[in-house]
């Protein structure tokens, strides 16, 4: 072959291995069917696509998954999955993975109810699917045609219904309509408020007979996915108090409907958890189906309304930091709470609402001790309330809380977590642009992210790390700086890592403030919006949740050369070491950057660069040891969505500056 | 000039006749734009008591006059105005009056003027003072004026946004402080001359002594001439600051007076109200404009004269001050007797009333047919089903129209076309609420209908919706009026009925909304605040606790305003709105139920009681206004309740003529004399044409089933057909937005559209269906009409329709046989053809044989074969085979023009053997036809 054909076949072939990087990934559409019944083994059928085996599956949920089997087409798998039987009804994950990379996750239901299909020709009243009352449907929106499912039900049953799309990524929006049996509307049910575009309803039979249950979306289009659960589950809105404090007992009221039971839950909470949320299940006393919901939780003590607090006068007095829970009980309500402040202490106060299912959204307003606003929310695109202050003095400050615009009732409730002190979090930058579905090819080994620091207070360095348990893997640039906001973080994976493999990995920062090591997770809350943008409030699941998979090596954009494997230095000076990059895609113009490894201890080093020469000046204190010891270069470069590393171990030989003329003059030699 | 008198001259359309005086009458004309016409003459007759307005007056100051007004009261109750018929006499010298009635001062002091007409006499009583006191000319009250009455300062010179030929000023005089810097200030004060005030360019310009662009507007003895000399000679003062400011006029006649022909004039008399408690006659400075000239027009001085018979309203403007007045013209129709005529509800009381004063007859009922179809298509938009045309027109109940009523009022499809007007007026689209919105908006609007939510309800839900757009889609209304501006010009028009467009920029140069009611309206809807959240597509609509509007012009923050009631002091201190909302809901509202009913009114007789039905203003008044009035109370009574005033209208005999006028109404187009046949809307037109032909439309994504007058939004299908047929784009909130008229483009569709043929074309459709299942033509032809014209036809008309079936079938059976003889001749020549091609093939295999013996083949195979001689039979056993040529080979071997001319003559041949008609086709044709026409009928075409 000519030498000219070669290399262009090669160059093609590397762009097109770039591009397809990403492009070439698996996917996953839906599954079948898409509940697990807590405890028992469920085979599911899951299609896809670029399901080339052998493909492995991992769910962040604690989900059993054995006897994978892929279809010839790669279209579609089976496999069994149990869920564990302390599971709570909700909404969990699934990922696969194979030698081309990562699929999207899909999302399922962990639930009490059985599962049944849509049969696809229930398009009318006549040919409604008859379905028992206790039951969820899996099924697909078609278009313009709505599906009917006919239950039969006695005088005076009650049944809940409720139509789980959106939660499960479906981009559909659903209506839910019950008709008799001659087709008249009795219920209709679009958004129910706090759910999003999904919806709910609890229903009366007024006699016996049969009842149809119609399923549209709201715009007529065809193919997203629903999940219908039918059953005697409550319909609730929120918990209340919202949040509960780690490794407290604390029962939780719902608010809802569902006959007039008043529903609660004592819970036990943990001492720890992953996230800042944990789901819960909810059922009747004498209930066989569940409701799923959500609480908060964390270190913060909480603390719930007294009412009456509605006037200034009645504020409910409570210490800071902590988390206030309440309802908004009428139109108007606005409630009070107050605590003292020191002079100079700092308050973050962040108001939530609807991501439990309240119908509110809280506003919030600091009166200090003369009746004077001295901070309130800014209202922005978000559906979470905040602000910070930091006390001019000391003296008794107000927290008035309210709807935005004055609305009341039972489903009105929020939880406003008011912390205090230095504080920051962390978020991955560039979000929208950032993808956290990461194939990374064999011998590139790496990936890259921007992680953002936003400080309230907290001057000092923030250190990131893999959150545990998770993969040890090597990380460069692992600290957000004194002072800065941000760090390129890479992370390394094992140099005998093979195609196929797959890593999920959390990032979580370390930073020691007031005597405290305080530990926040990095968020990739507006990445998981950008591509499931219907998924208002992501699951703390999937929050923060980077899917790497090791796919098929392509050619690298870079190499290093080092003259030298073994270098000698003298304790107590400088050993320049250079390294030649030279770019194997001509279309790589930027830099690398060079981490070292394993260095002796007293030693650093300093990189300079000059066009493509790189020079790694190896500095060690004069107390330094003698002996060898080889340091690990790392060098790591990005290019066109690839982050590609190379690494060079070195022999130093160090020596003392009173060792054997041999050694200096090697030394003067290498240098 | 004078004002009055033998050598006054009137205008009216250009003519120029000469004047004349009648015995005992007096004859008087106009100037109007150079031309002058005849006024009739006022034949006095016999009064009972005359009247003189005013009885006393002070007139101060030698600039003012005094325009007197005569009414003559007669035995039968009728009144004529006689002030350009009366004599006149002063007791003393120091008033003079002329023969119109107007005053003028001369020397303070009291006089009597003396009013003569027929035997009777009035006195007014006239006080003159201050006439050695010096009165300079007011600025705003003279030179404004002046210059607003010669028309110089309006929209179309120099009262534009840009002025004209670089003299720019306030649009009507709003802008007093702007007028000042223009007229006093810019270009050096060169406009005018305080030396030589005639030569002011103020004056030669609009004298046209200088050139100017908008011609001739002011003539050396018009008052505004002299105010304006006046006004420079004096040194073009402006007004002192604690000069009297006038606070409003009182126009004469203020109450609705009715002129029964011969009376036809009415001299108007304008008094300005000052701030010191002083009053000035403005009569011959005010302006005056009618709201239907066909009825009345009115000259500079304020005399209107009537022409036809009618109501129409005259406005009076003096600066930013406008009245108006309602003159009713009746004349005598030969013929012409009021028959009593029953009524089934207040509704036909005061429509009777109103033709009856205005001499015209009701028109009879309509049919029952005619009703049916006319109540479907008003009340759920479609045509009735045959079944539903049967069941009615079998019910002979006396209540059967009311119970039909009733049935169409409580079915769902009512709520779905009611849901379509909304949405045209609310702007439901896709573009203005996003897709998921549009659904979720237009099933709020559909089931506020359906649950006939109270229309205060209404109102109240959409004017203070917060909150989510998708969870609450009534918070959509702030979603499509995207600001402060949208939002006060959207409700106004929507729920005032007033269009304030003009009002942001200036105050409304022919109504009484200022700028100041604009922005004062603004204050409400300032606060308003849209945020978006975390759900796609969503907007999150509130109040802020702050945010005042500031007035533009003056600087002024502006205190919420309503009309009528004026500033809002207390206010929700959560949401301006809920105040809002709170005043238009109150009972006291002259406009809120009035828009609605109205509103609902044009919906079902094609034409508002106020037209246009969001234009609510002084200079459109309502054809009946004591039956607005009825309406509007009688919903407020029933709880803002939309289905009764529908029910309420329905079933009155109004709503239900005839059509077809009477000698009596012809010429009636807004009394409601007769029914108001109008085109069926574009949704209507297309669901008609579906219904008839039995072959439903399907639109792209939405269900199968959901008819046109159902669809959420214009924007979420494109159909040719419904924008042809005028279906609004929802880019305003105006109902003018959809057309209704007709157009060359749907006569096309009619004629030659798509739509129309396949549907008519279609295997599936109603008269196919009919034939399939064994049908009679006499059957199919009853049923097609029922459903096109919701009746059976006529006998005429089904003679005419079988006779076309029959005629049809005989001039198809001839073209038939017409056609087989074509055939036979165009099988003869294809053949012919084919033999020549043959040859031609034959000819081109020949050049495979050697050159040599090509004519001893070609005589072989053509000589008979017992006279081939051996060598021509050897030739032909050998090579006779170049002759066999089959179609196909014929095809593949000839030239490409050759085949393609054998191809086409093919074709032609198949062509024809294929327009060859089987009986059963003759027949559908002729039924097509039938259809066709049925779709073509003015009857089905309009909602009559």
């Amino acid at each position: 072959m000519p030498l000219l054909f070669r290399v262009l076949v090669t160059f093609s072939g590397v762009c097109f291995v770039v591009a397809g990087l990403a492009q070439g990934q698996p996917s996953l559409s839906n599954m079948a069917p898409q509940g697990l019944l807590p405890g028992q083994t469920t085979n599911v059928t899951i299609r896809g696509d670029n399901l080339t085996k052998p493909v492995q599956l991992w769910s962040p949920s604690s989900i059993k998954i054995e006897e994978i089997t892929v279809a010839d087409d790669s279209k579609s798998l089976t496999c069994r999955m149990t869920a564990g039987s302390d599971c709570p009804i909700g909404i969990v994950g699934l990922v696969a993975a194979n030698v081309s990379g990562v699929t999207n996750p899909i999302l399922l239901m962990v639930d009490d109810l059985d599962s049944v299909a849509d049969n696809t020709a229930n398009h009318s009243i006549a040919d409604a699917q008859e379905v028992p009352t206790a039951i969820a449907v899996d099924g697909v929106f078609d278009g313009p045609k709505s599906d009917f499912y006919r239950v039969s039900l006695k005088g005076g049953q009650l049944i809940a219904v409720e139509v789980v799309s959106q939660r499960i990524a479906s981009l559909l929006d659903p209506v839910l309509r019950v008709l008799d049996a001659k087709g008249n509307e009795l219920m209709i049910m679009d958004d129910s408020p706090g759910f999003g575009a999904d919806c709910h309803l609890l229903f009366q039979a007024a006699e016996s007979g049969d009842y149809i249950l119609e399923v549209r979306d709201n715009r007529y289009r065809r193919g997203g996915t629903y999940r219908m659960r039918i059953g005697d589950f409550p319909i609730l809105t929120s918990p209340y108090p919202m949040g509960g404090r780690l490794g407290a007992t604390t029962q939780f009221r719902f608010t809802g409907q569902h006959s007039d039971e008043p529903l609660s839950l004592i819970k036990y909470l943990p001492v720890t958890v992953a996230e800042n949320q944990l789901a819960i299940s909810v059922k009747r006393s004498d209930g066989v189906s569940s409701a799923m919901a959500k609480i908060a939780v964390s270190e913060l003590p909480e603390f719930t309304e007294t009412e009456p607090n509605n006037h200034p006068e009645d504020g409910v007095f409570v210490t800071v930091p902590c988390a206030v829970s309440g309802v908004l009980n009428t139109k108007n309500d606005q409630d009070h709470f107050e605590f003292a402040l020191a002079k100079g202490q700092r308050i973050d106060c962040v108001g939530e609402s609807r991501r439990y299912g309240s119908h509110a959204l809280v506003h919030m307003q600091l009166i200090d001790a003369a009746g004077r606003s001295v901070a309130e929310t800014s209202i922005n695109d978000s559906d979470d309330s905040q602000f910070t202050y930091t006390a001019a003095d000391a003296g008794v400050f107000r927290l008035a809380v309210r709807d935005l615009i004055y609305r009341g009732g039972e489903s009105f409730a929020y939880r406003v977590a008011i912390r205090t002190g230095a504080d920051y979090s962390l978020t991955l930058k560039h979000a929208d642009k950032t993808t956290v579905r990461v194939p990374v090819p064999v011998g590139d080994r790496a990936l890259a992210l921007t992680v953002s620091a936003q400080r309230r207070g907290y001057a000092g360095p923030i250190r990131l790390k893999i959150r545990e348990p998770g993969p040890e893997l090597d990380l460069y640039n692992q600290t957000i700086p004194a002072g800065k906001d941000e760090t390129r973080l890479y992370a390394v994976i094992p140099s005998d890592s093979k195609e196929g493999e797959f890593w999920p990995l959390r990032f979580v920062g370390i930073a020691e403030i007031d005597g405290r090591e305080i530990q926040r997770a990095v968020t990739t809350e507006a990445t998981v919006r950008s591509t499931i943008p219907q998924l208002a409030y992501p699951y703390p699941w999937l929050d923060g949740l980077f899917t790497v998979g090791v796919v098929a090596a392509v050619e690298p954009f870079f190499a290093m050369t080092c003259e030298a494997a073994e270098h000698t230095i003298v304790s107590g000076s400088q050993l320049p070491i250079p390294l030649k990059l030279e770019r194997r895609d001509k279309e790589f113009k930027g830099a690398v950057q060079v981490f070292a490894d394993r260095l002796p201890v007293g030693c650093r080093i300093d990189v300079k660069s000059e066009e493509d020469v790189y020079t790694v000046t190896v500095s060690c204190a004069g107390d330094v040891p003698e002996g060898n010891q080889t340091a690990r270069l790392v060098v790591i470069g990005e290019h066109s969505g690839r982050t590609q590393t190379f690494v060079q171990d070195v022999v130093l030989r160090i020596v003392r500056p009173d060792a054997p003329s041999e050694g200096k003059e090697s030394a003067e030699t290498a240098g | 000039m004078q004002r009055y008198g033998l050598n006054i001259r009137y205008v009216l359309a250009g003519i120029t006749v000469a004047l004349a005086v009648t015995s005992g009458t007096n004859r008087a004309d106009e100037e109007v734009a150079g031309s002058t016409v005849p006024l009739e003459s006022v034949i006095v007759g016999v009064p009972e008591r005359l009247e003189v307005f005013p009885e006393e007056f002070i007139l101060s100051g030698p600039r003012q006059k005094l325009q007197l007004i005569v009414t003559a009261h007669y035995a039968d109750g009728s009144i004529q105005d006689l002030t350009r018929a009366s004599e006149f006499s002063v007791t003393d010298a120091n008033v003079s009056v002329s023969e119109g009635g107007v005053i003028a001062p001369k020397s303070d002091g009291v006089s009597s003027v003396i009013v003569a007409a027929g035997d009777l006499t009035a006195e007014a009583r006239i006080e003159v003072v201050g006439q050695n006191e010096s009165h300079p000319v007011s600025f705003q009250y003279g030179t404004l004026v002046a210059l607003s009455k010669q028309g110089c300062n309006s929209g179309a010179c120099h009262g534009s946004p840009s002025g004209k030929g670089g003299f720019r000023m306030s649009l009507r005089a709003f802008d007093s402080k702007l007028d000042e810097y223009t007229l006093l200030r810019e270009e050096f004060g060169r406009r005018t001359d305080a030396l030589d005030p005639e030569n002011s360019l103020l004056l030669l310009k609009p004298l046209m002594k200088v050139s100017h662009g908008g011609g001739l507007k002011l003539n050396a003895h018009d008052p505004a001439y002299t105010i304006l000399r006046d006004w420079i000679s004096e040194g073009c003062k402006t007004d002192p600051k604690d000069a009297p400011t006038c606070v409003g006029i009182r126009v004469t006649p203020g109450e609705n007076r009715v002129l029964i022909r011969p009376a036809h004039t009415q001299q108007m008399c304008v008094l300005a109200e000052f701030s010191d408690g002083s009053t000035r006659d403005v009569t011959e400075l005010a302006v005056y404009s009618t709201s239907d000239t066909e009825v009345a027009h009115v000259t500079r001085g304020g005399l209107v004269i009537g022409k036809d018979r009618g109501e129409t309203a005259v406005i009076v403007r003096y600066l930013e001050f406008i009245e108006s007045t309602i003159l009713t013209f009746v004349k005598d129709i030969d013929g012409y007797e009021w028959r009593t005529q029953p009524t089934n509800n207040f509704v036909d009381t005061l429509t009777h009333a109103k033709l009856q004063k205005l001499r015209y007859l009701p028109s009879d009922l309509c049919t029952d047919e005619e009703f049916l179809r006319r109540v479907y298509l008003d009340l759920v938009g479609s045509l009735p089903s045959i079944e539903e045309a049967e069941q009615f027109l079998s019910d002979s109940s006396e209540d059967n129209r009311e119970k039909l009523v009733t049935r169409l009022l409580d079915r769902p499809e009512y709520g779905k076309f009611w849901a379509l007007k909304w949405g045209d007026i609310l702007r439901l689209t896709k573009g203005q609420v996003g897709e998921d919105g549009v659904h979720k908006y237009h099933r709020w609007i559909e089931h506020a209908v359906t649950s006939n939510m109270p229309y205060d309800e209404f109102a109240r839900e959409l004017l203070t919706a917060s909150g989510s757009t998708l969870e609450n889609p009534a918070a959509n209304f702030f979603r499509t009026t995207k600001d402060m501006n949208d939002c006060v010009e959207t409700v106004s028009q929507i729920f005032l009925g007033a269009r304030l467009q003009c009002a942001k920029c200036h105050n409304h140069p022919f109504e009484r909304w200022t700028q100041d009611n604009y922005y004062g309206m603004g204050a409400f809807f300032n606060r308003v605040q849209r945020k978006k959240t975390r759900r796609p597509d969503e907007l999150f609509v509130w109040s802020a606790p702050t945010g005042d509007v500031t007035q533009p012009r003056t600087g002024q923050t502006m205190e919420p305003w309503v009309p009528v009631a004026g500033n809002v002091t207390e206010l929700s201190d959560i949401d301006r709105r809920q105040s809002f909302a709170d005043w238009l809901t109150t009972d006291e509202n002259p406009f809120f139920a009035k828009i609605e009913v109205n509103r609902i009114w044009s919906h079902l007789l094609g034409r508002g009681i106020v037209d246009p039905v969001d234009d609510f203003r002084e200079s459109n008044p309502p054809s009946n206004g004591p039956l607005l009035d009825a309406l509007a109370q009688d919903f407020v009574e029933h709880g803002f309740d939309r289905k009764h005033v529908i029910r309420t209208i329905v079933n009155s005999r109004t709503y239900q003529m005839s059509h077809r006028p009477n000698d009596f109404n012809r010429d009636d187009s807004k009394y409601f004399s007769h029914y108001w046949p109008r085109l069926l809307t574009a949704e209507q037109m297309l669901d008609a044409i579906c219904h008839v032909t039995g072959i439903e439309e399907t639109f792209e994504s939405l269900p199968t089933g959901m008819k046109a007058t159902q669809l959420p939004a214009p924007d979420l299908v494109n159909h040719e057909f419904l924008k042809v047929f005028g279906q609004p784009e929802r880019q305003t909130v105006c109902e003018c937005e959809r057309a209704t008229e007709s157009n060359l483009g749907m006569a096309i569709q009619f004629l030659n559209g798509p739509l129309i043929h396949n549907k008519v074309r279609d295997s599936a459709n109603r008269f196919r269906t009919l034939v399939n299942s064994g049908k009679s033509d006499q059957e199919i032809i009853t049923a097609l009409n029922i459903a096109a014209l919701s009746r059976v036809p006529t006998s005429e008309e089904m003679d005419a329709e079988i006779g076309h079936v029959a005629s049809k079938k005989m001039q198809l059976e001839e073209e038939n046989v017409r056609l087989h003889e074509e055939i036979e001749l165009a099988g003869q020549s294809l053949e012919e053809l084919k033999k020549t091609l043959r040859e031609r093939v034959f000819e081109i295999r020949l050049l495979t044989v050697p050159e040599a013996i090509r004519t001893d083949v070609r005589g072989a195979v053509t000589t008979a074969e017992e006279a081939r001689t051996d060598v021509q039979a050897y030739l032909v056993a050998k090579l006779g085979s170049l002759r066999d040529v089959t179609d196909e080979q014929l095809l593949k071997e000839l030239p490409e023009e050759q085949q393609k001319q054998l191809t086409e003559s093919a074709a032609s041949f198949a062509k024809l053997k294929d327009s060859v008609m089987s009986p059963e086709n003759i027949r559908l044709v002729a039924l097509e036809d039938i259809c066709w026409v049925l779709l073509n009928r003015n009857e089905f075409l309009f909602n009559h």
